[in-house]
């Protein structure tokens, strides 16, 4: 599990100053306990571009697999 | 020995400036790696939203020659004339050259290549604003790394994705012969052998509390540069972006102001009128910055702590702001909790971009004046983009000058190294200590015991940054800095990490950050404290004139005792006049 975490942790280190506050907020407080359908969720946001995550996350524009909207509730929330 | 590759040439890092080189040279045929600690477009360069500065001349009069006296105004004439003419010369054709790779930028309705005015940028050598910088709507940065990074896989770049370069590969006669890298995935370390090794690492602004870069930025190229026992260039010169949101440090793009927003203070008075009264709120990001800095110092910032001003736009009508702002709409509304269709956005100054970094010279050989005289190139070494000091920013940097100098040198310093290569057919033998500078760090960090923690002395690093060397210095101020980032350095050596594990060790590599962040840090706190007159983006309280007689030179420190080194700017510009020294005024 720490090497997974890990993984994740340097995956949220981004070009972008807001993502590493969004995602390694995320990860670091709301990932363990959220359900596995979302812990799937943030690996395929992960993977991703910087800008079109900063675009799902702003609410620019609608993901296009369903399975990132609970997620992108989520971290809409932390902001 | 730890496992070797070997190329042509290593690139180490695949943002703008380490993409831009890598093609020159994979498109010569060469065998070229570039090695990125994260996904090449997930690089900084990404967060370049603003666009490319290029005299184009599509949208008001322009000429390449108005482009060079505005940066060597804006760099309040502490840059190298022949460089920035050779950049701002070469500025329209690495445009087009671009577009012509498929750089999807924005049109004007004429079919020509968008471009908006930005601070700083003037027509007929200071006469009326200038529209200069083009844009791919608000993914400039994003469009030029996917750009180059699909031209690199067409041309045959090998990537070495989530490789975290350690310490150059130095033979005895100065030569260097390549890095070495740790496997993120694994823990691997490699050595990459390359005859020529190219630094294009990014910025260091980690080591400011307040900053808008992302936490990748932590200056690695130059702290690999300093352990080489090379110098850095001018790392006084830090550029604090006049509209941060605070603490979060998010970036409230120029482009704002360009749209007619603009500042006030707690009065609700427009205070830029008073500081520059023509450009007003689009004079260069220095004079902003200290225009906002001195109203907080005198008690007119706003909110509860008076330590932020506001950035005030709702006046355009919030159709404009959703059509020409929209990211710039969402960034408030997320970041600072307000609208700025209705309120405005509170903006502070927050370090944003290094001036200094590794000397280089036209080519973007890195160049040293020790032991080969002065100005001479380290063979095989290159370093381009903004951990380069070439020196085209001089003591501040002009929006949009970034992305060009990015491109413009990337391209130089594949074409030098094309010529380099064919001089230099055959390798020389790696040093048999080429690799013990990494493996004693690495193994400094498995073994190490101790009660200090790397986040911990991260943080103090940046506060003491912050407050000892921030937009106003102080001789008293820099010197306390320096004696207490030296207990920070000292706790370093007690400092452990708790996970020794291989794989995406991320405490390992955030100790391996602050080793670099650290002597940055250092070099800026002794540059700012030796230079005794204020420049640019380098504003001493104590010495608040500018004095070309004694200070229109660049500042070399190296790690060695603290040492100090001085060479001149270069006034002589390639072909035209000099543009001599004259108060700045906007
Ligand atoms: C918010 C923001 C907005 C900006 N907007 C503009 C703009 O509109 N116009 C403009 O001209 N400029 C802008 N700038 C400045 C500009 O974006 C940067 O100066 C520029 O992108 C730097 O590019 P680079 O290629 O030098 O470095 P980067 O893009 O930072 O790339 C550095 C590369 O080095 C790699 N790397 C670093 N260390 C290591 C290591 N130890 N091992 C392996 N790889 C490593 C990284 O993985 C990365 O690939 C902006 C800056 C910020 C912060």
């Amino acid at each position: 599990m720490t090497a997974e975490l890990n993984r994740l942790r340097w995956r949220c280190q981004r070009g972008m100053l807001e993502l590493d506050h969004i995602l390694r907020g995320f990860l670091d407080t709301g990932y363990l306990a959220a359900p596995p359908e979302t812990q799937r969720a943030f690996e395929s946001l992960l993977s991703m571009e910087d800008a079109d995550i900063l675009d799902l996350v702003m609410g620019r524009t609608t993901p296009v697999s369903g399975e990132l909207v609970p997620l992108l509730a989520l971290l809409q929330r932390r902001i | 020995m730890i496992p070797k590759r070997t190329f042509d040439a290593v690139i180490i890092g695949g943002g703008g400036a380490g993409l831009r080189a890598a093609l020159q040279m994979a498109q010569a045929d060469l065998k070229v790696a570039v090695i990125s600690k994260v996904f090449p477009t997930r690089s900084h360069t990404v967060s370049a939203q603003g666009g490319i500065t290029a005299a184009l001349g599509n949208v008001s009069d322009d000429d390449w020659h108005w482009h060079m006296y505005d940066t060597v105004k804006g760099s309040d004439y502490l840059g190298d004339q022949d460089a920035i003419e050779f950049m701002c010369r070469n500025a329209p054709t690495a445009v087009y050259e671009l577009e012509h790779m498929g750089l999807p930028f924005s049109r004007l309705d004429n079919g020509k290549i968008y471009q908006r005015p930005f601070g700083g940028q003037s027509q007929n050598f200071g006469g009326e604003q200038a529209v200069r910088t083009c844009a791919a709507a608000d993914r400039t940065g994003h469009a030029l790394l996917h750009t180059l990074y699909q031209r690199n896989i067409a041309a045959r770049t090998q990537f070495f994705e989530e490789f975290f370069a350690l310490d150059l590969i130095r033979d005895e006669e100065g030569y260097v012969l390549g890095v070495s890298a740790l496997e993120i995935e694994t823990g691997q370390p490699w050595l990459f052998e390359a005859r020529v090794t190219l630094l294009a690492t990014g910025g260091g602004a980690r080591i400011f509390r307040h900053s808008t870069n992302a936490h990748i930025n932590s200056g690695d190229g130059l702290g690999m540069i300093l352990r080489a026992g090379l110098p850095l260039e001018d790392m006084e010169f830090w550029q604090f972006h006049p509209t941060g949101i605070p603490e979060i440090g998010s970036l409230i793009t120029e482009g704002v102001r360009g749209e007619g927003g603009y500042l006030l203070n707690k009065d609700n008075e427009r205070f830029m009128l008073r500081y520059a009264p023509n450009a007003h709120d689009l004079a260069s990001r220095d004079v902003v910055s200290r225009a906002i800095a001195q109203e907080i110092l005198a008690g007119r910032g706003c909110g509860p702590h008076g330590d932020f001003v506001y950035l005030k736009i709702d006046h355009i009508g919030a159709d404009k702001i959703k059509s020409r702002l929209p990211g710039i709409r969402e960034l408030s509304m997320q970041f600072a909790g307000v609208d700025p269709c209705e309120a405005p956005i509170p903006v502070t100054p927050t370090a944003h971009y290094m001036m200094g970094g590794i000397p280089t010279n036209l080519h973007a050989q890195v160049v040293t004046p020790e032991r080969y005289g002065p100005e001479e190139a380290v063979p095989g070494l290159y370093a381009v983009g903004e951990c380069a000091c070439v020196s085209v920013h001089g003591a501040n940097r002009l929006g949009g000058n970034s992305l060009l100098d990015l491109v413009v040198f990337g391209r130089a310093a594949g074409n030098h190294a094309i010529e380099y290569l064919r001089e230099n057919t055959i390798p020389r033998p790696l040093p048999a200590d080429a690799s013990d500078l990494a493996t004693g760090r690495l193994a400094r960090w498995d073994k190490a015991k101790g009660n200090e923690r790397v986040p911990k002395l991260r943080a103090e690093m940046q506060r003491i940054l912050q407050e000892h060397c921030g937009v106003y210095r102080r001789e008293d101020l820099l010197k306390e800095g320096i004696e207490k980032l030296g207990q920070v350095e000292a706790r370093l050596q007690d400092a452990v990490i708790e996970d020794r594990s291989k794989m995406f060790n991320t405490a390992r590599l955030e100790a391996l950050e602050l080793e670099n962040l650290l002597p940055i840090a250092r070099a800026t706190l002794v540059s700012a404290l030796a230079r005794t007159e204020s420049r640019g983006a380098h504003s001493r309280e104590d010495y608040p004139k500018r004095d070309d007689d004694q200070w229109l030179r660049h500042t070399l420190y190296s790690r060695e005792n603290d040492q100090l080194d001085y060479k001149p700017v270069r006034l002589k510009p390639l072909t035209v006049e000099t543009f001599q020294p004259k108060e700045r005024t906007y």
